[in-house]
């Protein structure tokens, strides 16, 4: 790929574009810039900013729980929501809701979820993708369905705060802002130490271990990490699938498969897509909105379908 | 002595491959592994590798248990070369070849001499498997471990990459790289190799200099086929008898 880090630029102009555009989108459009009056300024400050940055950290922590979910499995088609990962994580963040109730019980049950998940697919992993795939189908059905138990034993008052966090409200999110942004950023460091070593992995199993990488611990790093950022992105938005998939895909054609690379562009094509996909969810049945899962899924659905009816998942 | 193998078994699923195998592989010696499908050469590579675990007895790599090296260290010693990587990551073969550790040798130079230069920039799975394994081949050659384990180079190579890349090893061991190779072409192994491990069903195992080992009636029962040896003005070759006797 020539010239990558030019590449990464421009994805990172388009991020900047996208949060600019979050920001102005709305049921009122207006200037992120200058803000023509005290009204204005305060949803700014208030209700857009807090929103803008969760749905980019969101975006940014699913699109690399992806990339390392898909050097983790050899298989360019993982992501946390396909797996059952994502769901798993919400089962954790349903029963913490029941049991203890509060954002930090949410975030905590969640983060646990999604380490259970990852740990129930990966005996999966040796039998090759279809079988793979089909066991994360089938989990995710589960965890669906442990879901609605879970729900069906909550009080009312819990009910409805498990029932709205489910749908994945970016601007009341049981997780404050700050913890998401420096969850994505500390994650993107790891990932970036790892960067050779998942290049190596990616190569397969055998050929990372004769060229020196310890499998055995990388394999248990990479579950904490897509864990972690999973269960963070799952706690603060409800279960928005595909971002794991589409964002790594497309920034492994315009950047690059060396991860050094593709985690911040991932990273930044994660931020940028749900901040859009969010500003659409507000914007076209406005004033009410579509919970920001409902795009994803709009946009990711198809994209997974065409990656799987292609044999190479993703040749250009 | 550079590696050694004290009563090494073999195990894969219930399978017993090998049992109670004893080698030592000196540096600049070339060994090769020849069998039928099935008989452990692969297993046998991954083992002495110290990515599989031997069902008993021991691998010594530098008189130390292959399984007390960190695997850093192990990346270090031993290099190895086997089945083609996954492509479905689409790494390009520039990039491919910027993951190979220990690198003696220029990423430029391995492109030239295995003919990549002109693909350096594409992705692997649009290469054909000839062409993949050139790849890998230049990866192996830009490491700077003493042993190197090589299982079936030359598959998917046309001819003439098959002589020259063989023509290659020759002059690594000359060097004083230790090399194991398993191989199917029995007149290849008898062209590089000086020792030859020789692995069959039901666990038999031989082992000894090649120019023994290497002959029409060491291998006749191990391969199932007549074989018989072709003189050439400069060379002989080991062939299968292709047409059922008269």
């Amino acid at each position: 790929m020539r010239r990558p880090w030019l590449r990464l630029s421009i994805v990172a102009s388009i991020a900047a574009a996208s949060v600019m555009l979050g920001l102005a989108m709305g049921e009122r459009w207006l200037n992120p810039f200058e803000p023509v009056s005290d009204m204005d300024a305060v949803i700014l400050e208030s209700l857009r900013w807090p929103r803008v940055a969760n749905a980019a950290a969101v975006g940014a922590l699913l699109a690399m729980a992806g990339a390392w979910l898909q050097a983790l499995v050899g298989n360019p088609l993982a992501e946390p929501y396909v797996l059952g990962v994502a769901g798993s994580g919400s089962v954790g963040a349903i029963l913490a809701i029941g049991v203890a109730g509060g954002e930090i019980a949410a975030s905590t049950g969640a983060f646990v979820g999604a380490f259970v998940g990852t740990v129930a697919i990966l005996p999966f992993v040796r039998l090759g993708p279809t079988r793979l795939l089909l066991a994360g189908v089938v989990l995710a059905a589960l965890w669906g369905a442990l879901a609605a138990l879970a729900l069906s034993l909550l009080g009312d008052s819990e009910l409805r705060q498990a029932v709205q966090w489910m749908l994945g409200d970016l601007g009341a999110s049981q997780v404050p802002t700050w913890l998401l942004v420096a969850g994505g950023a500390a994650a993107l460091a790891f990932g970036l130490a790892l960067a050779r070593s998942l290049d190596r992995l990616a190569l397969g199993e055998t050929h990372a271990a004769t060229s020196g990488t310890p499998v055995g611990l990388l394999r248990l790093a990479l579950v904490l990490l897509a864990s972690a950022t999973t269960g963070l992105a799952v706690a603060a938005a409800g279960t928005v699938g595909f971002v794991g998939l589409i964002v790594p895909h497309a920034m492994r054609l315009l950047i690059g498969s060396p991860h050094r690379l593709l985690l911040p562009a991932s990273a930044l094509g994660g931020a940028a897509l749900l901040v859009l996909a969010d500003a659409g969810a507000r914007s076209v049945v406005a004033p009410a909105e579509l919970p920001v899962g409902v795009m994803t899924a709009l946009l990711g659905v198809p994209t997974f379908l065409w990656l799987l009816a292609r044999r190479t998942p993703w040749r250009s | 002595m550079a590696l050694v193998t004290r009563e090494l078994s073999l195990q894969r699923g219930d399978r017993l491959l090998v049992e109670g195998l004893g080698i030592g592989v000196e540096a600049g010696e070339i060994w090769t592994v020849l069998g039928p499908n099935g008989s452990g050469k692969s297993t046998l590579l991954l083992t002495l590798a110290g990515v599989l675990r031997p069902a008993a007895g021991e691998v010594i790599l530098d008189e130390r248990r292959i399984d007390r090296w960190s695997s850093g260290q192990r990346g270090e010693r031993i290099a190895w070369q086997g089945a083609l990587p996954s492509a479905e990551f689409g790494f390009t073969v520039r990039e491919r070849l910027e993951l190979v550790p220990q690198q003696a040798r220029n990423p430029a130079d391995a492109l030239r001499r295995l003919d990549l230069a002109t693909l350096a920039d594409r992705r692997l799975f649009e290469l054909s498997a000839g062409e993949r394994q050139r790849v890998e081949l230049a990866a192996l050659w830009l490491r700077d471990a003493p042993l190197w384990l090589l299982d079936e180079p030359t598959a998917h190579l046309d001819l003439r990459h098959q002589v020259v890349f063989l023509d290659l090893l020759r002059e690594e061991a000359r060097a004083g790289r230790s090399l194991i190779v398993v191989l199917h072409d029995l007149t290849q192994a008898h062209a590089i190799a000086d020792q030859a491990l020789i692995l069959g069903d039901d666990v038999f195992h031989r082992s000894g200099p090649a120019a023994e080992l290497l002959r029409p009636n060491e291998l006749r029962d191990v391969f199932g086929t007549r074989l018989h040896v072709a003189q050439g003005p400069e060379e002989s070759a080991l062939l299968p008898a292709y047409h059922p006797p008269r």
